[in-house]
């Protein structure tokens, strides 16, 4: 049997263990992210349409898009069902959609995601096509996109298949970057 | 085997034809026709796919196949005019061109360093180390030919010689004639197995000494 003082003496050394083990815990432990939640600083925008013009006020982008969604902490604008048509005198009209999207401010560029659509609405019928992929990197400016995505892309009786592609939307003219597969439909 | 010479043509030296042969027509479906209703397929490592000036380059190995057709290149060109492919050009170490032109003569297989094969009507051209050969026909090479796909006539273009050799009976070598006749049969036009004219064969392969 143990004297009552031994006993004391036990209790007093696992009290001591378990607040270092305590304090030992708390130093180890990685804080959590920050998440933001609904009422996190910023603003919402529902049903939007608009329009951008360039510095000589001519009117080269028109938007519209379910929701847009502005973090006070981020520099990117979320998109909710966005759609983008791009104007320009010289180059044909451009018309872009996509489950979500957003705005890149810093590198002023757009990011679709989830079955994006691309197609073009040129003057000559020969020159329609159509693009589909999981995502696209959009340079507005440039008017040039990116994926590293398989892309499909239907024209005048051809199909495309590729994994990566570059377009070009001024020239258009565009870089399948590997695993190009062509389906010409030949009619006699 | 030696070169059949090539300054025996009427035509002047430098436009002349070396060589012509007929492969006669079988009167069966060719398989050509056939391949036309198919859709055509390219497969290739990277293409650009110009939709303004219709057409695609592609490089990094590039495969065309429509039926019995198949075309296996390093790098090529794909015109086209409308919705209809006229032409494409292809590149390659070697440049492999197969394709059944008739089901009783078999699958034509032709090699070359350049190859444009102009769809629309129907030419196969060929430069760069070209060997054209088939099992029933022969082999025939050189450094520029033509093939018509629809005629079924290959032809030497330029001063370059064709070397050829005769498959099936032991056909005698395509010597060069120079004024003798060895009454052997020269290289004929016809199908091994049938005889040749003598007559008109060898007023036609003597050289001519212009």
């Amino acid at each position: 049997m143990f004297s009552g003082r031994q006993i004391r003496r036990v209790v007093f050394f696992a009290m001591l263990a378990g607040l270092a083990y305590v304090l030992w815990a708390q130093y180890q432990e990685k804080p959590a992210p920050v998440q933001p939640d609904a009422f996190t600083r910023g603003y919402a925008a529902t049903g939007v349409m608009g329009k951008i013009s360039n510095a000589q006020g001519e009117f080269v982008v028109r938007f519209q898009a379910n929701e847009l969604i502005q973090y006070d902490h981020s520099d990117n604008i979320e998109i909710r069902r966005p759609t983008v048509w791009f104007h320009d005198q010289k180059t044909p009209q451009w018309q872009f959609q996509a489950v979500s999207g957003r705005f890149d401010r810093r590198g002023q560029r757009l990011f679709f995601d989830q079955q994006v659509k691309m197609e073009n609405r040129p003057r000559l019928a020969q020159e329609k096509i159509h693009l589909q992929t999981s995502r696209l990197w959009i340079e507005p400016d440039a008017r040039t996109a990116r994926t590293a995505e398989k892309v499909t892309l239907t024209g005048q009786g051809v199909g495309v298949t590729a994994i990566g592609a570059e377009f070009d939307m001024g020239n258009n003219r565009h870089h399948l970057l590997s695993h190009v597969q062509m389906e010409y439909h030949e009619s006699n | 085997m030696k070169a059949i010479n090539s300054h025996f043509s009427p035509v002047p030296a430098d436009w002349l034809r070396v060589l012509v042969l007929l492969l006669c027509l079988s009167g069966t479906p060719r398989a050509l026709s056939q391949d036309r209703q198919e859709n055509l397929y390219v497969d290739a490592g990277q293409c650009v796919f110009d939709v303004k000036n219709n057409q695609s380059r592609c490089r990094d190995g590039m495969q065309v196949r429509q039926g019995s057709l198949r075309i296996d290149a390093e790098q090529g060109t794909v015109f086209r005019q409308g919705k209809q492919i006229v032409r494409i050009e292809l590149r390659g170490r070697p440049v492999v061109f197969r394709q059944v032109l008739n089901p009783q003569d078999g699958e034509l297989e032709a090699k070359a360093r350049y190859m444009d094969y102009r769809k629309a009507k129907g030419l196969l051209i060929l430069k760069g180390q070209v060997v054209v050969s088939n099992p029933n026909l022969g082999t025939f090479s050189g450094e520029a030919m033509e093939i018509n796909l629809n005629s079924q006539e290959i032809s030497g273009s330029g001063d370059e010689r064709v070397h050829m050799v005769i498959a099936g009976e032991l056909a005698p070598a395509a010597e060069a004639q120079s004024g003798k006749d060895t009454g052997e049969a020269a290289p004929t036009t016809e199908r091994p197995g049938k005889q040749a004219d003598k007559n008109n064969t060898s007023s036609e392969d003597k050289p001519r000494h212009d």
